[in-house]
């Protein structure tokens, strides 16, 4: 498919998956929605913290702020993983427009594409408002001095690093729509495994070094670990020796798992189409 | 064994994304995509993927919602819609592209006598209007076979059985009697009929405001009526009411399948 159709189809797929994500209540319940499921899990994070801190006798504000930055940047890795690993099932079982789909010039990659963009946009919506409140509560209403220097923020660094790894998460989207095409047996929990997994290995609240040796090995292989790793450095640091290590690897992976996701897709499509499960339903 | 298919004239295989273009697909019973944005949402949605330029899809949504009958929903979320609307977005988005082949399955599957009359006249009048259109229905209502369809295709377990206009395919039969008798149940129930000499096959309904069974008899000479009659009482069942019946698409199909829709 040419270039242009193709990101028009993935421009009014992303247009479709915001109206989905904002249509379904007003405005000030669905920006609630995007702020408390984030912010609830800052608060367990942070409270486990301070009673970690308190029982220690010890509070390292250094710590706090890697879990915050960890917490705040794994937003976009279970916002998105949440969307793109139950897309199939719900254009099968729920809006049952997979079959019409499918048959259009367009057909289903563009539409994954756009709907994961949605995904990130509405995710970025759900950091902001996070970063916000977040760095309110703890900062201003609890007295956890977050060790962030606003003018040491390398932000085009950050730019960056927040959209390769959003590049790397829409590409494990498309793996995951490919396992979802051939089983109806993972929709609702395949999403939950895969951020489970990236919780504990991606760095998010502790380092990987903390691991058994075979994990930490896996924790090397996941684009969010360096995704996270280029996040905080950016943010921490702002100096490019600390940043391009972890960005390069994020590149790399990035490539990595683009070729992969788009492979796996392609292979899993083909296949569905030949056992004609293409739109096969679950009995959920 | 076929080994090559086309649509439209382009190879499904080969021209794939030439054939996406002329095709499109509505099932019966389903949900008509996105039920939290509205009718023209949804057109304009699938318009986009068909890549139809924005003025000309406005037009063209324009027109299907005045022809489907959409205009009182045109900016209501579609989970709003009853089931007889909701396939009428269906047919007006199966038509957003103009399609040369369209695919219909089952089109008015759970639908009101009214609105599912509505929908055939719609389909009848599309093909009508341009003879270059081609409509593909599968359905199991015979009735609304015989009347949109120009060509029957009768399939049972995945092959064609018989392929022609509905008069074509009742001509197969007119030399063929079709009766209808109501019996009060029969222990055992009435597959003792196809091995019944000269019936072609048979199909039963039951009739629980009577209490009986009615049963479609097709027999290949009138000359059977006998040995049927004779069959049901001598299992215990007992001759009601006996008519003839008019030839339709139902009777071409208990002839060529022998027994009726399962």
């Amino acid at each position: 498919m040419a270039v242009k159709p193709f990101l028009k189809s993935a421009w009014y797929s992303a247009w479709l998956g915001w109206k989905i994500e904002t249509n379904w209540t007003d405005p000030l319940t669905f920006a609630g929605y995007y702020l408390l499921r984030p912010f609830a899990g800052l608060l367990i994070v942070g409270f486990i913290f301070l009673i970690g801190s308190f029982a220690a006798g010890n509070m390292s504000t250094q710590y706090f702020t890697y879990l915050f930055l960890g917490q705040i940047s794994f937003i976009y890795v279970s916002q998105i993983t949440m969307v793109t690993g139950s897309l199939i099932h719900e254009e099968r079982s729920k809006y049952e427009t997979l079959r019409s789909l499918y048959v259009t010039p367009a057909s289903l990659r563009p539409y994954l594409l756009g709907r994961a963009l949605s995904a990130a946009f509405a995710s970025t919506v759900s950091m902001l408002l996070t970063l916000l409140l977040g760095t309110f509560v703890f900062s201003y209403a609890l007295g956890i001095r977050l060790e962030i220097d606003l003018l040491k923020v390398n932000y085009p660094a950050l730019g960056l690093s927040v959209l390769l790894g959003i590049a790397s998460l829409i590409s494990l989207g498309f793996l995951l729509s490919g396992i979802n095409l051939l089983s109806t047996k993972l929709q609702f929990t395949l999403s939950e495994y895969v951020s489970g997994i990236f919780f504990l290995l991606g760095d998010v609240i502790f380092p990987p070094s903390m691991l058994p040796g075979p994990l930490n090995l896996l924790s090397s292989a996941l684009p969010i670990t360096y995704y996270i790793r280029a996040v905080r450095a950016s943010v921490l640091s702002g100096v490019w020796d600390a940043i391009l290590p972890n960005m390069a690897m994020l590149l790399l992976l990035a490539i990595i798992i683009t070729v992969a996701g788009l492979l796996g897709f392609g292979a899993a499509e083909k296949r569905a189409k030949r056992l004609g499960i293409l739109d096969r339903k679950s009995e959920y | 064994m076929v080994t090559n298919a086309d649509v439209g004239g382009y190879d499904v295989v080969e021209e794939a994304p030439k054939v996406r273009r002329i095709i499109n697909l509505v099932s019966g019973g389903e949900t008509p995509g996105y039920g939290s944005i509205t009718t023209r949402e949804n057109l304009w949605f699938f318009s986009q993927l068909y890549g139809l330029p924005g003025d000309e899809a406005r037009k063209k949504i324009v027109s299907l919602i005045d022809e489907f009958g959409l205009t009182v929903y045109v900016n209501t979320r579609t989970h709003k819609l009853s089931t007889g609307y909701r396939q009428r977005l269906n047919l007006a988005r199966g038509f957003i592209n103009d399609p040369k082949v369209l695919f219909l399955d089952e089109p008015t599957l759970g639908l009101d006598v009214i609105t599912a009359k509505r929908i055939r006249e719609i389909i009848r009048s599309r093909v009508k209007d341009d003879s270059g259109r081609c409509i593909l229905i599968t359905t199991h209502y015979m009735v609304e076979a015989d009347e949109i369809c120009d060509r029957i295709a009768i399939i049972d377990r995945g092959r064609i059985i018989a392929l022609g206009t509905p008069a074509e395919l009742k001509r197969m039969v007119s030399t063929q009697s079709i009766v209808i008798l109501e019996t009060p149940p029969i222990q055992g129930g009435t597959s003792f009929l196809s091995s019944v000499e000269g019936v072609s096959g048979f199909s039963q309904a039951d009739e629980p405001s009577t209490g009986r069974i009615k049963l479609k008899v097709v027999l290949k000479d009138e000359s059977a009526l006998q040995s049927v009659l004779q069959s049901v009482t001598s299992k215990g069942g007992k001759i009601l009411t006996l008519s003839k019946s008019e030839h339709t698409l139902e009777d071409v199909y208990i002839a060529l399948v022998g027994k009726g829709f399962e």
